[in-house]
Formats: C-alpha cells, structure tokens, sequence
C-alpha cells in the first residue's frame, strides 16, 4: 500500500475521523474552559456526530473499500452508521439533562460515546479481523467504563465490573476464534477466509463458532444473556439507552456480515443453532420481563425478548434472502427509535442522582407531563408492536420474512411472545395515565424534549409511512450479501 | 535438534500455563505465567523472529508480570480464601461438559480427521518477525489497525481518568 492509496482511503473514512476527533477536542477543551461555557461542550459533540452523519450519507451512493479492503464502505455499514449516530447524538442530548447536577465529568462521558460510536462504525465495515477486533473493543471498552460512571452508586460500579469481566471473557473467545480461523485460513480477511473455508477442517468449524460466540454475547443472546438485566440496570440511564441500542446493532451487523461475507458455507450448521437460540431468547425474555418490578430492568430484559426477534430475521436469510436481512437492519432502526425513546422519557424523570426506575416513579404521569406521557405511549405501543407505530411494520417485516422463507414455527413463536409482552408493556401505561401520583416530576428540560419530540414523531410517522428507510434497509442488505451471491 | 528444542519449550510452555492454574497462591501463579512466556519467547526464535521474541519477554514477561505482581500484593488475598476444591459443583459440571464436547467432537469427526495438517510447513515471508519487517507492515498493510489501536488506548486512558480522578466537590 502506497501513500497515495493510503491518504485516499484516510479520506473515505471521514466519518469516523470526524467522530474521533471531536472526541479528542472535547478532551482538550474539558481543562481550559469553566462555567456556562464548559456546560455547552455537549455541542462539541453534537458537532462531530452531524459531520459524521453528513460525510456518511455520501457512502449510500455506492460501495467503496479502504486500506486494501480492509474496510468496506458500503450502502450496509451506511445504514448501521446511521442508527450509531442517531443513537450517540441522542444519548449525548439526554445525557446533558441527566449527567448535570450529580455526575461530574460529564466531557469525558461525551468523548467516550464519541469513541464508542467511531468503534461500531469500524465494526460495522471491518472485513479483515484485525480491525474488527479493535473496532470491537474501542466499542466495548467505552461502554465498560460508561456503565460504571456513577461512582456514587455501588450498582454502576458492580455493573461497570462485570461488564468488564464478561465482557473480557467473550472478547477473548472471540479472539480465540479469530486465532484459528487465521491458522486455517492464513489470512484475516473475510474475502480469503471465504474462499479458502472448508467444512471439512474442523479448524474452520472451531474458529467460526467460537467467533460467532464472542458476537452472541454482545447480542445478549440466550444462554449469553444473564449479565444484560444487572449491567443495563447498574448503568446510568443514558449509558443503559445507548448501549442497548448501538452495541447490539453493532453486533449484529457484524456478525451478519460475518456469516455472509465469511464462513457461509456453514450457514447449515449455523441456522439451526441460531433458530433455537432466536426462540429461547424471545421466550426467556419476555417471560422474565413480566414479573420485574423495576422499570429500567424491564426493559433489559424487553432488549433480550428484541435480540431474539431480530434473530428471527437473521434465520430467515438463510441461503442469502434479502429480505431476511433487510428484516434486520429495519428492525434495529426501528429499536432505535424506540427504545431510545422509552430510555429517554425514565432519564427525563431522573435528577439528582435519583433513577425513576420504579412503576411508582412514573404513576400519575398523565396529570402533570401529559406529553411526556404522550411520548412514553407511542414508545411502548411500539415496543409491543401495536400498529400504527414503526415497531408495528418492523416486527411484521421479521415476521413475514420468517413465514417466507419457510420458518413457520418460529414466526408463530414470536408472534405469540410478542402477544405475552404486550402485558408488560401496557402495566407501564397503566401506572403512568391511571395510577395517583406519588413522587414529584422534575421541570421542564429543553434538550431532552426536543430529542423527545423527534423520536416520537419518528415512531409514530415511519410507522404510517415507511418512506424510504425500509427500501434503503433492502439496498443495504444487497451490498452486504454481494460476495455470497458471487457478485 | 530443532525439533527436539522445539518440542521442550513447548512442553514448558504447556506446563507453565497448567501450573499457573493449579497454584493456590497467587504470585507462584503469576510467576508461573513468566515459565509459559519465556517458552514462547524461544518457540519464537527458533522462527528466526529475534524481534518478537524479544519484545514477548520485554512487554509480556516483563512490563505484563510486574503490573499482575502489583495488583495481586495491592488485592491482599489470601491462599486459603483460593484453595481450590475439586467438589465443588461447577468443577463437576465443567468437567463433564469437557468431557462431552470432546467425545462429541472425536465421534464426528474421526479420529484421523481430528487432528489435520502435518505437511511440510510454509516458509516464513521475508523479514519475518525482525525489526525491519514489522516496522515496514505496521506502517503499510497493518496501518490502519496501528492506528485504531491508538484510538483503543486514548479511549482506555480517558475512562480509567474519569473513573479513578479524585471527585471534585
């Protein structure tokens, strides 16, 4: 590689340089400013998420690779980087409501969602396994230390250290797979891999599950789902709403890029594995939801109940469906919104340390925010999959997706625990619109209700007119199925 | 004779990593661990990459062990407190899910199948592992993972300072 082609690819990464720069004048700006000023760096950060969302949206014209293909900028890595960015640029907003008042530090918070956000979108384009891996651990290392943020609370720390552990032990199978698959292969990158992977090597067949492994983890997927509830719960709330949204994304476009781009000539042995996986995820997680007491774990476990419908879809692509992959993608953006959304409206209700995370925190929202109120039904409406919302057409594309590639059983099954989940859902606006109040609302918080507003009529309007973003989820899911179609 | 090398190192290097997890006591562990790098280290040089091994045992047996020797004196644990014991259930379940995985794995495969490769090893590229070859890749084919690894260590430094900086108040 010369350096010309060198400062060509450094200019098609302008994205991610742009993130991680603001991230880096974020921290030089923290010591030397006081006051108002050292308030408002937050727009550092919004600064460098717009730039990068603007540079991004250049790479939905056409594929493109860097550094010798070892990234692949292409219209799918575009689309994720998208929901990354919606979902940063979000969470520094609310964090800039919530962090103030009782958590200290709050640039280097910002630098870190900036970090973690530039780590998804390498993820997301890596096809060569060195820059996977980094992309993976820029990531979840700034999410280890965003869960422990709150120093002042025992949960964050404990959340903050068993992420970390957990973290560590899934990073290191992955690592291990990694390991083999370059032994036998003796290449890291997904082209030769592909070309060279043969069944019959049970070095390919090791590496790969143990690859797919470190990826499940990140998913939250059953039996890899036990530290989701504590870690999502520890965390602070801005932390809990990023996290579910960008890092399960993030594991999920690579571990769909993995299996096409990678070793899909296991896809035989893969899907049925993953098939059993997507159902006791969606059971495990909605039953458990059930019976929790806790908003905010609630909702943790609703995420788990969502990785499984998403994997649904990932089963449905099997033998390269486009539309089972497309399912995916739409679905994730989807959850973004609203869960996002459902995280936003608990961090409005938080201050000073204190976490709205009881039902009894939110009873007799209706009487007082009637529009936050508002907001917090759409988002679980949508979250249940109650039409005309946008988690109603997201689940319906998973669904029928299932149906149309043949997995009848596993559409019904997660029909019927998404019925099971309405349940839990609906207590929530129970409490909010019939219940008493009995704790007091903070005041009005300009940053947060905007983000509020956009992710609520997001919702509500993708779901009646899905415009453009699920034809866009189908393009993306072409690019990234090019190479197992031969193209 | 490189082979017969060869063949002890890595049987010490083996040791070395069994020992680490048998020990009770943390430190014998840890050093136990310098047994396993420094094995490594020479399995590296009979590849003829002087540089790698060189820097395995000065970030790995050196730099690597110093910081577990510190945190394990910083933890104060006591040998008792890790004694390990062989009923313990999880112990038991482990074992029997090793036990499974590898039944399962010889029954499918074949024992012959099992164990792939031998064959004449590849010759090693040019420059393999010395100071010139592993400048010349970082700074062309591995670029850009040189510098994400930048990023990775930035991003580590920033939380371990949030986290651990005294609070102001």
């Amino acid at each position: 590689m010369d350096l010309s082609e060198v400062l060509k690819s450094t200019l098609l990464i302008g994205p991610e340089i742009s993130l991680i720069v603001a991230g880096i004048v974020l921290m030089i700006l923290d010591p030397i400013t006081k006051g108002e000023v050292k308030k408002n760096l937050f727009w550092v950060a919004l600064a460098g998420l717009a730039l990068g969302f603007i540079l991004n949206l250049k790479r939905f014209g056409g594929d493109m690779s860097a550094f010798s293909g070892a990234l692949s900028l292409d219209q799918f890595a575009a689309y994720f980087n998208v929901i990354f960015l919606l979902g940063a640029a979000v969470a520094v907003v609310f964090s800039k409501d919530y962090l103030t008042g009782f958590l200290h530090y709050t640039s280097e918070f910002y630098a870190l969602i900036l970090f973690s956000t530039s780590g998804m979108m390498i993820l997301a384009s890596a096809t060569e396994f060195m820059s996977l891996f980094l992309g993976f651990e820029i990531m979840s290392i700034s999410a280890y230390v965003m869960s422990a943020f709150n120093r002042s609370s025992p949960r964050s720390t404990e959340a903050g250290i068993k992420y970390l552990v957990l973290g560590g032990f899934s990073s290191a199978i992955l690592l291990y797979g990694i390991a083999l698959l370059y032994g036998a292969s003796g290449s890291i990158y997904l082209s030769e891999i592909f070309k060279n992977f043969d069944v019959a090597n049970p070095l390919f067949v090791a590496g790969s599950a143990l690859v797919l492994v470190g990826f499940l983890f990140k998913i939250g997927a059953f039996p890899l789902h036990q530290w989701v509830p504590d870690v999502y719960e520890g965390a602070p709330m801005t932390a809990t709403a990023f996290m579910s949204v960008g890092v399960k994304a993030a594991a999920f476009a690579i571990l769909l890029r993995v299996i096409f781009e990678g070793f899909y000539q296991l896809q035989v042995s893969i899907m049925p594995v993953l098939w059993i996986v997507a159902i006791f995820t969606m059971i495990v997680g909605n039953i458990a939801a059930i019976t929790q007491k806790s908003i905010k774990r609630m909702l943790a476990y609703s995420s788990i109940a969502h990785a499984g419908y998403a994997l649904v879809g990932v089963v449905a692509a099997y033998g390269g469906k486009e539309l089972g992959v497309g399912s995916v993608i739409y679905y994730l953006f989807a959850y973004t919104f609203m869960n996002l959304g459902a995280f936003g409206v608990l961090s409005y209700l938080s201050r000073d340390g204190h976490e709205c995370e009881t039902f009894e925190d939110i009873a007799g929202l209706w009487g007082r925010r009637p529009f936050l109120a508002l907001a917090l039904g759409i988002f679980m409406f949508s979250l249940a999959g109650i039409p005309p919302t946008i988690g109603f057409f997201a689940k319906y594309r998973v669904f029928l997706s299932a149906v149309d590639a043949g997995f009848y059983w596993l559409a019904v099954i997660g029909i019927l625990s998404s019925v099971v989940s309405a349940y839990y859902y609906l207590r929530v606006l129970v409490y909010a619109y019939m219940k008493e109040e009995t704790a007091a609302f903070p005041s009005f918080k300009i940053g947060s209700s905007v983000a509020l507003v956009v992710l609520s009529v997001g919702t509500f309007f993708l779901g009646v007119f899905p415009l453009d973003s699920w034809d866009l989820a189908i393009k993306a899911a072409g690019s990234v199925l090019m190479a197992f179609h031969g193209g | 004779m490189e082979t017969v090398v060869f063949y002890i190192f890595a049987a010490l290097s083996v040791a070395g990593a069994l020992l680490v997890i048998t020990y009770n006591n943390p430190v014998s562990s840890a050093v136990s661990l310098v047994l396993t790098l420094f094995s490594t280290a020479v399995l590296f040089v009979l590849l003829l990459a002087h540089f790698v091994a060189a820097i395995q045992i000065l970030v790995y047996a050196g730099a690597i062990m110093i910081l577990f020797l510190f945190t394990v004196m910083f933890l104060n644990l006591h040998p008792e407190a890790l004694r390990f014991d062989a009923r313990n259930m999880a112990f038991k379940v482990s074992i029997f899910l090793v036990v499974l995985l590898f039944t399962g794995y010889f029954a499918a495969m074949g024992f012959n199948k099992a164990f792939p490769g031998g064959g004449a090893p590849s010759p090693s590229p040019e420059g393999f592992g010395t100071v010139e070859g592993v400048g010349r890749l970082l700074f062309t084919g591995y670029l850009l993972p040189f510098e994400l690894t930048s990023v990775l260590i930035l991003a580590a430094i920033i939380g371990v300072v949030a986290i651990a900086k005294r609070r102001e108040s």
